[in-house]
């Protein structure tokens, strides 16, 4: 993708527009380790959290929203997450979603 | 032996070294994990070994291989330059091209002549020297070279392979091979330095001096050879004539490249002859021989001594003492760039000067290539050290290349637990072209840039977050100028000196416009 530091301006509202467009089928998160500050360069190894967690969901949004309830946050904390649901695209909200857990 | 064998046997000798030089350069590169000497090449000159210790006033042990120079020089004479110099090999080709051009004749006169330019030459930079200036490695022929391949020459190259990659990919069978080249040969960055026409100039200059005479360069200016002439003019290897064999054809003396055979074929100024072996094959009745031993004994001394007149003598030393201070004073009143960042590890900006031989070697390895040659924002005797311009590429968080190939220990070596708390510089932001300090967008680059932990920018802020540096974090790598995505100067820039910090700050003119304000009220 060429020119990226202008795709990058208003993220928030740009990554919800090409959801819209391509709507994503199947979104995967791997949350095995989570980094809890100082991202995306520039942290420590103390900073990383294990969970060994996979987080699959079928709405883009949802997966955004369940993803910040492991860092402690709302779900609207995240811009991304705020947009879509300003835009009523997905489910943002944590309580309304089915959630599944698998334990391996 | 064939009298040619010996010519053949240099020219080998001539390609090898010069094959070497340029190939140490080149490798020189991220991860060098070939454990080759990657510094070698300037720590073989005895010139830079001198005059980097007397300007720093310390004994720079790194420059041992020197004295494999120098013991060479006591005992063959002025070899290396025939043998083994990269720079003179260069020389000899272009004379070779040059050689379609006619050059003047030599001068006629019985006696050869020594060349007194490049000792008065010489004598002027061992003053600076003495003064705390290091300018040999300008003219140094092994730092002179790897510095042209290192800031000119290779960039040029990888700038054209950038190109042609590009090319390669669009031909499908290619592809990968064009991908794996361009990941092997080419560095995070393809710059091509601001100046770097200056250091090309400076070569092709030198090679164009061939139209006047061959050699020129060694046989008036570099200060190298001179000093190579004062410790090998009474070398026991040299050039012999059978006086009652030679039928006075002076063949030797039109094919002699450095102009060291007298007018009667006979005499040889020991301190120019650079042992290249052409008038062996030249002379028809095998006169001539290279060995050990007494040659005639000299008429006149002073044809055989590299020496000055006292008066020139005195005139060099003179202007020199004078100039030096000049130099010294003026270079203080032209230091004032604010953003000049030295590489991590370097010495003291005096220090600094006093070592740096100018070889270009931690600008070839610099990972990111933001390691740049300074022009004169380091005063005029700056000239070719190496400076960070965090636009071109930023210093790698964990990156202790360029302190593992500094020759002379300008730059000191550093392990990486030194390197990531080495403080190079400081970040500041100018609030004046920041967006978020703007109120134009938000932006959050610079921050997620940040290498240190914790982050030295941090962001905060009511309503729109904006980006503060922490000064005791920052370690001014550059990347946040580097990535800042405002178009032209950054909006967050690195300062040597904390001091400088009112020069960025809201454009510079925060002051200013302060003031005026208040004149309004």
């Amino acid at each position: 993708m060429e020119d990226r530091g202008r795709w990058h301006q208003k993220l928030d509202k740009k990554l919800v527009d090409l959801a819209q467009v391509l709507t994503p089928q199947l979104t995967v998160i791997d949350a095995t380790r989570i980094m809890t500050a100082s991202g995306p360069t520039g942290g420590d190894l103390s900073y990383v959290k294990r969970l060994d967690k996979l987080i699959v969901a079928t709405d883009v949004t949802a997966a955004d929203a369940y993803a910040t309830t492991l860092f402690g946050w709302e779900p609207t904390d995240l811009g991304v997450v705020k947009e879509a649901k300003r835009r009523g695209f997905g489910t943002a909200d944590v309580d309304a979603m089915k959630v599944l857990t698998v334990r391996s | 032996m064939p009298p040619a064998f010996w010519r053949w046997l240099r020219r080998a000798s001539q390609l090898a070294f010069f094959a070497a030089t340029c190939a140490l350069v080149v490798v020189t590169t991220y991860p060098l994990a070939r454990a080759l000497p990657y510094d070698l090449i300037p720590r073989f000159s005895p010139l830079l070994a001198f005059t980097a210790s007397a300007a720093s006033r310390a004994i720079i042990a790194a420059f041992w291989p020197a004295l494999a120079v120098v013991a060479l020089t006591l005992l063959f004479g002025r070899a290396f330059c025939g043998w083994v110099c990269p720079l003179g090999t260069l020389l000899d080709a272009g004379d070779f091209v040059l050689s379609k051009f006619k050059r003047r004749p030599p001068r006629e006169g019985d006696r050869p002549r020594h060349r007194r330019w490049h000792l008065l030459f010489l004598l002027a930079l061992l003053v600076f020297a003495a003064f705390g200036f290091q300018l040999a490695g300008w003219f140094d022929p092994l730092s002179l070279w790897p510095r042209t391949l290192a800031t000119a020459l290779i960039p040029y190259a990888s700038a054209a392979f950038d190109k042609v990659s590009l090319l390669l990919y669009k031909i499908e069978p290619l592809e990968e091979a064009a991908y794996t080249l361009r990941q092997r040969l080419l560095t995070e960055n393809v710059v091509l330095f601001p100046g770097h026409f200056v250091i090309t100039a400076f070569v092709l200059v030198l090679l164009g001096l061939g139209l006047l005479r061959r050699r020129f360069y060694c046989r008036y200016v570099c200060p190298t050879g001179a000093l190579l002439a004062v410790v090998g003019w009474a070398s026991p290897f040299g050039r012999r004539v059978e006086g009652s064999e030679c039928d006075g054809c002076r063949r030797c003396r039109h094919v002699c490249r450095m102009g060291a055979i007298g007018g009667d074929g006979e005499t040889t100024a020991q301190a120019e002859c650079n042992l290249c072996m052409d008038c062996l094959p030249a002379c028809r009745t095998r006169a001539v021989s290279f060995g050990f031993g007494r040659r005639r004994p000299p008429e006149n001394p002073t044809t055989w001594a590299p020496a000055v007149r006292r008066r020139s003598f005195l005139i060099t030393a003179g202007a020199s003492l004078a100039a030096a201070p000049a130099t010294l004073a003026l270079d203080r009143q032209l230091l004032t760039d604010p953003y000049l960042i030295r590489p991590p590890g370097s010495c003291a900006e005096e220090e600094f000067l006093a070592r740096c031989v100018r070889c270009g070697e931690c600008v070839r390895v610099c990972l990111t290539q933001g390691l740049a040659p300074v022009h004169v924002e380091a005063g005029l005797t700056g000239l070719w050290t190496p400076r960070l311009i965090p636009r071109l590429g930023y210093c790698e968080y964990r990156c202790t290349l360029c302190t593992q190939v500094c020759p002379s220990e300008a730059i000191k070596p550093l392990t990486e637990e030194q390197k990531i708390v080495e403080v190079i510089g400081l970040a500041v932001v100018d609030r004046d072209r920041c967006w978020p300090w703007m109120e134009t967008e938000d932006c959050t680059v610079c921050e997620e840039m940040c290498p240190t932990s914790p982050k030295a920018i941090e962001l905060r802020g009511q309503g729109r977050l904006k980006p503060h540096v922490h000064k005791c974090e920052c370690t001014g790598c550059g990347i946040c100028e580097y990535a800042c995505p405002v178009e032209g100067p950054s909006a967050i820039r690195i300062i040597r000196d904390p001091k400088y910090a009112f020069l960025v700050r809201n454009g510079g003119s925060a002051g200013k416009r302060r003031r005026r304000g208040r004149g309004r009220k």
